[in-house]
């Protein structure tokens, strides 16, 4: 597993009676891919979901690991597709094709990804086929005119690609090479932002690039700042202008900055979580042991009100479940606090500054939840409470054989 | 099935030897007679006697809820004997005197050492039956008197 060795920190904004606002995420210290992703991910979703507005700089490994399950269900869709087109359904194979056109520009379009690009061409060929197959010659044509604006040096392949997909292929290449190349303009404010198109490094916008006529995908990005668009290039051409951040999103960039050095001064902390909202909050990811560690911060009106963490079991559940808590606690517990461990409060402002987690557990427990300990209170106080009476009874019990018996009696036979 | 948490199954320990402890050391099944199988019967009450001792009155309970266990200060080694007094109302005075009587039945004759379980069945006669035979003649009463 890769290890990366950053800070990563989440913020989250609260702006009086506006809902929350969900900053960004990151990692400080020694944590896994795998861990930033998933807790980076539940993070963004429980905070949008207990209604928190996400402002978060894009998380490249967040965007992977939502792609790779995409790319799953996209490939689950394909598969259906064709099957139908193998029971000659036709018209059901190009409905489930039309769906996954759809997860596809969704999820997958904006990404250079090559298991996913290739999916899309594969998803063009078999509509082409099932086009031909009802009649649709037009269609299947615009289809393949499609592939080769995406992917320009395609060509089909002997034993793979549909017989009738391969036999309008020379038609419609030579019509492609007679169609003069358009050009579309990407700029960005501010400038100097990375351009991709079609899953394919473009340069830096502001920049120029000749293309067959066609739909595209293009992503303009800038530390974190994306967008995204997809854009039907004509004749004529197109333009890309991408205006990237917001002053919330700036600001959130800059917090995340300082919280990734190896300590931040409260008072800086305070400052640049101002500049998010009125009440922002934050959270930094530790490693711990082959786990980690969150601890989120709530700064309302340049106070920092309240700091909870938690560390997370490596259990997928049980994770998800502290995550939950750790999202609950963040945007309504007033004091500092412990999310389903015993550490001590007072060390989380520390850990919050300027913490490096620590790697030095081989083999950390699972962090016992609340209710379990508080059960196992309960149930330690049960078996004493039990053990108590019992020994009493039977010692009651004892001493009373010698003055006389205890007598059960069963009169069921009188009712 | 999962296994029964440590903690837990050591209360069920203790409860199960409590409950052995604690199990009554004489059973009394009180039965009706062949002559009582309509009376309908509402209260009954208790009566332990043993040689020499004051009799312990139990009850009376309405028979739907007897205690499912008691004391009863006999000593061990005592010979006693269990008297079972049914009545149909617990009006002042009823159930107390042999006229208000309407079902009886007793054994006696009985003895155990310490830790000795016992078994007794009880039969109910009509009152007329049960107060000719019960309370059981102490054995040595001629004698005492």
């Amino acid at each position: 597993m890769m290890m990366v060795a950053s800070l990563a920190v989440c913020v989250v904004a609260v702006t009086g009676s506006d809902p929350a606002v969900f900053a960004g995420v990151a990692v400080r210290g020694a944590v896994s891919d795998d861990d930033v992703v998933q807790v980076t991910e539940q993070l963004r979703s429980m905070f949008q979901a207990r209604g928190a507005r996400v402002v978060a700089p894009i998380e490249n490994k967040g965007t992977r690991e939502r792609e790779r399950r995409v790319l799953k269900d996209l490939d689950d869709r394909l598969d259906d597709a064709a099957r139908a087109a193998a029971a000659t359904d036709w018209n059901g194979a190009r409905e489930l094709l039309q769906d996954a056109l759809a997860l596809f520009e969704e999820h997958l379009a904006f990404t250079d990804d090559d298991a996913a690009w290739a999916r899309y061409r594969e998803l063009l060929v078999l509509q082409s086929t099932a086009l031909l197959h009802v009649n649709d010659k037009v269609g299947a044509d615009q289809e393949l005119l499609q592939l080769l604006a995406v992917e320009p040096d395609w060509r089909p392949k002997k034993g793979v690609t549909p017989a009738a997909v391969a036999a309008r292929f020379d038609a419609v290449r030579d019509e492609a090479r007679a169609t003069p190349p358009a050009s579309l303009e990407v700029k960005s404010r501010p400038a100097g932002a990375k351009v991709l198109v079609d899953g394919r490094r473009a340069g830096r916008a502001p920049v120029a690039i000749e293309l067959p006529p066609g739909v595209h995908y293009v992503i303009v990005e800038d530390h974190g700042r994306v967008h995204h668009q997809r854009v039907v290039v004509g004749d004529g051409g197109a333009r890309v202008s991408a205006r990237l951040g917001s002053p919330e999103l700036e600001a959130s960039v800059r917090l995340l900055a300082q919280l990734r050095q190896p300590a931040t001064k409260k008072a800086e902390l305070l400052d640049l979580a101002s500049d998010v909202a009125d009440v922002a909050l934050v959270a930094v990811v530790l490693p711990w042991g082959r786990s980690v560690q969150v601890v989120c911060a709530r700064v309302t009106d340049g106070e920092l009100d309240a700091v909870v963490a938690a560390p997370l079991p490596r259990n997928p559940g049980a994770r998800e479940k502290v995550v939950f808590q750790l999202v609950e606690a963040a945007l309504t517990q007033k004091a500092d606090g412990w999310i389903a461990a015993a550490d001590a409060a007072q060390a989380l402002r520390p850990l919050l500054l300027s913490g490096m987690g620590d790697t030095s557990i081989n083999d950390a427990p699972e962090p016992a939840p609340t209710g379990l300990i508080i059960g196992g209170v309960v149930g330690g106080l049960v078996v004493v409470a039990a053990v108590g009476l019992g020994a009493a009874l039977v010692f009651l019990n004892e001493s009373n054989k010698d003055k006389g018996f205890t007598y059960g009696i069963d009169a069921s036979a009188l009712e | 099935m999962g296994s029964m948490p440590a903690r837990w199954s050591s209360a069920v320990v203790v409860v199960v030897a409590t409950l052995a402890a604690c199990s009554p050391q004489v059973d009394i099944a009180v039965v009706r007679g062949d002559d009582l199988t309509e009376l309908p019967i509402d209260f009954v009450r208790f009566v332990f006697r043993a040689e020499g001792e004051e009799p312990i009155e139990k009850g009376p309970f309405a028979v739907e809820g007897i205690p499912g266990s008691d004391f009863a200060a006999v000593a061990p080694e005592s010979v006693f004997s269990v008297d079972v007094i049914a009545c149909k109302e617990l009006d002042a005075g009823t159930c107390e005197t042999e006229d208000t009587f309407i079902a009886r039945g007793c054994a006696g004759g009985f003895s155990r050492s310490r830790d000795d379980a016992l078994a007794i069945t009880i039969e109910l006669h009509p009152a007329s039956v049960g107060n000719a035979q019960c309370p059981v003649e102490d054995p040595d009463a001629d004698t005492v008197e």
